[in-house]
């Protein structure tokens, strides 16, 4: 529920919540001025009764309105009650305002009783409250219409700068431009997005350019380190010493892949991989697995592969080729002497599984630095498989059986 | 052999300057985009090594000049930017090969020789280690005069020894090289133990000799001695 709908339909619950109570009140003050008026008409012609019996003319009757009878005593104060009555004209029955009393009037005692007909009051009050519940109903649909137009105009604009933020990416390093709104609420709501857009903007091109050169930074005094070894190497005169410089030569070695490894990572995790296209994993798997042929023919590790169907994710395709090398690295990586790779391609999934000694079975091996206990890995490849599956539409999963190691690679279902 | 080295890291660059001349080439060492253009307008060079990010500028944007002023010289983009766009940047722009940073400096000997085997001795010239010689542009292998065959790693393999001989070789170095990046598949870098026994057994089975030695835990040398 927007909020233009959502003030509409308080505005109208609230207004047919009190609607009822307004009619009753309205009714029921109306009727007492009405009440009101013919009671005092009503003692208006008892008094033109009195003075008409005391000038001694005719005993007006002109029943059932006007009845004057003489009685017998003794007087009796003014009685004003509703009766009802048989009015000769209608033949029937009929509700009366009635006021009745007994005066002394020359000595003699007179009983008159005026009435008034209540049945024009009743149309009266009907027509009074018609006509307010009428009038209120217009003002009510006037008042929605009214609002809805001008909310919507108002809100045009609102609405146009959100979808102006929701395609704000901060990988695009574009300024984000907003249309100037005269309510003075969305326009503070307008600088304070476009001064935190601009800080993001900045933020992230300090990042980008802090990844980028630290990788320079870090790679380049390895490359000394490596090169100088390498050199000392040769020139080494004992192997005792080429050994330790072996040693070191390896740390640097092992020190540059990580780095390589945390830059990727840093690099994903920045969004700087846009190439998005339609990647046919199957082709992928194919070509990857062909590639890697003499490699496990030497390893002696059995390699099945089978397709079913195409799987195509819409991402970066250098992306999808880390993510593939990543998940056959894997698999050979931590599988026996004699062991086997089955890569098994579904429809929308991908499974990869390999034969292992080792015993952890659990996604944790998606977190950095954790390791199954292979002493060479750096703990990072399938960190990187989980980072492009989250950034790439994709989940990865993992579960173990005996002696085997799975890997699920699936879309997320929207 | 003339070289020009554009690195703005002293470290590196005389670890370069070193090895470079050792391996029988002339150096001219620089360390910005300037001093590098004063060099290309007054000298030709056989090869180009080319650091991409240099204290007053790209290197990049030193190819259009080097293009003008070289008249058959080689670039090698030396870089620690491992990116896609950079290297299709940078051989857009004319470069002949990108080598990322850290290497090896077998890997980058290699690399050059390719190079000038290519730009300089137009690919005419045959490598030869006594009686084993290499045709790189049929990418064959002949001992003694005759013909035989290798598996296309197995080539790679010898050619790289060959290029590198009376040097030791590390099994990482060695990996790296025959695998790429596809060397992180392995658990250690032993299995190319594997591609030695077969290049060892074929050239021996061939009538040659085994030049090959075993460096005791760190790697292989390929020496006559």
């Amino acid at each position: 529920m927007n909020l233009i709908q959502y003030t509409n339909r308080n505005f109208i619950i609230s207004t047919l919540v009190v609607l009822p109570f307004v009619c009753v009140g309205l009714f029921f003050s109306i009727k007492h001025f009405v009440e009101d008026e013919i009671d005092e008409k009503l003692r208006v012609d008892e008094l033109r009764a009195v003075t008409a019996i005391k000038n001694s003319e005719d005993l007006p009757n002109l029943s059932p309105v006007f009845e004057v009878k003489e009685v017998s005593g003794p007087a009796k104060q003014i009685l004003i009650r509703e009766v009802y009555v048989y009015d000769p004209i209608e033949k029937e029955d009929e509700l009366f305002r009635e006021l009745s009393c007994v005066e002394e009037i020359n000595g003699k005692y007179y009983s008159i009783e005026v009435r008034d007909s209540m049945l024009e009051t009743k149309d009266f009050l009907i027509a009074v409250i018609s006509v307010v519940v009428v009038l209120m109903m217009l003002l009510l649909i006037l008042s929605y219409l009214l609002n809805r137009r001008l909310s919507s105009k108002l809100w045009l604009t609102f609405n146009n700068n959100l979808k102006e933020l929701n395609k704000f990416s901060v990988v695009d390093q574009k300024e984000l431009v907003l249309e100037k709104s005269s309510v003075s609420e969305f326009e503070s709501l307008n600088k304070a997005l476009i001064s935190l857009t601009n800080q993001i903007n900045d933020d992230y091109k300090a990042l980008k350019e802090f990844t980028e050169n630290a990788s320079h930074e870090i790679q380049t005094p390895l490359a000394v380190i490596m090169n100088t070894t390498e050199q000392a190497i040769q020139e080494s005169k004992d192997s005792e010493s080429a050994k330790a410089l072996y040693k070191i030569y390896q740390s640097a070695k092992k020190l540059s892949i990580l780095n390589e490894k945390l830059l990727l990572l840093a690099k994903i995790e920045n969004r700087q991989f846009k190439n998005v296209e339609l990647v046919d994993f199957s082709i992928l798997v194919k070509e990857k697995i062909s590639q890697l042929q003499e490699l496990y023919e030497y390893l002696n590790i059995e390699v099945k592969y089978s397709s079913n169907d195409s799987f195509e994710v819409e991402m970066d395709k250098e992306l999808a080729e880390i993510l593939i090398t990543n998940l056959i690295s894997n698999a050979f990586k931590h599988n026996v002497d004699k062991g086997e790779i089955d890569v098994q391609l579904l429809p929308e999934k991908l499974i990869i599984t390999n034969s292992t000694d080792q015993k952890v079975h659990s996604n944790e091996l998606f977190k950095r630095f954790v390791h199954g206990g292979g002493k060479k890995s750096t703990g990072i490849g399938l960190s990187i498989v989980d980072t492009i599956c989250r950034f790439s539409g994709l989940k990865s999963e993992i579960s173990g059986k005996e002696k085997y190691f799975f890997i699920t690679i699936s879309k997320i279902q929207n | 052999m003339k070289i020009l080295l554009i690195e703005d890291e002293p470290d590196l660059r005389s670890t370069l300057l070193n090895f470079l001349e050792k391996e029988k080439f002339a150096v001219y060492p620089v360390e910005n985009v300037f001093d590098a253009e004063d060099e290309l307008l007054v000298y030709q060079f056989d090869l180009i090594l080319l650091d991409i990010t240099l204290p007053d500028g790209s290197g990049l944007d030193l190819l259009p000049i080097i293009r003008k002023s070289q008249d058959n010289a080689g670039v090698l983009i030396v870089s620690a930017k491992n990116s896609i766009d950079d290297k299709v940047n940078g051989l857009d722009l004319g470069a002949d090969d990108y080598i990322t940073k850290p290497f090896h400096l077998a890997e980058l000997n290699s690399r050059i020789r390719a190079l000038i085997r290519r730009k300089v001795y137009d690919n005419k010239e045959v490598l030869s280690f006594n009686e084993i010689s290499i045709d790189t542009v049929g990418k064959s292998v002949q001992i003694n005069d005759k013909p035989f065959e290798l598996t296309s790693k197995e080539y790679s393999l010898l050619l790289y020894l060959i290029t590198n001989k009376e040097r030791i070789l590390t099994k990482e170095d060695i990996a790296d090289h025959l695998w790429g990046d596809s060397a992180g598949y392995f658990e250690n870098y032993d299995f190319i133990y594997a591609h030695i026994k077969n290049l060892r057994k074929k050239i021996q089975a061939a009538g040659g000799n085994d030049y090959l030695k075993t460096v005791h835990g760190i790697g292989y040398k390929y020496t006559a001695e």
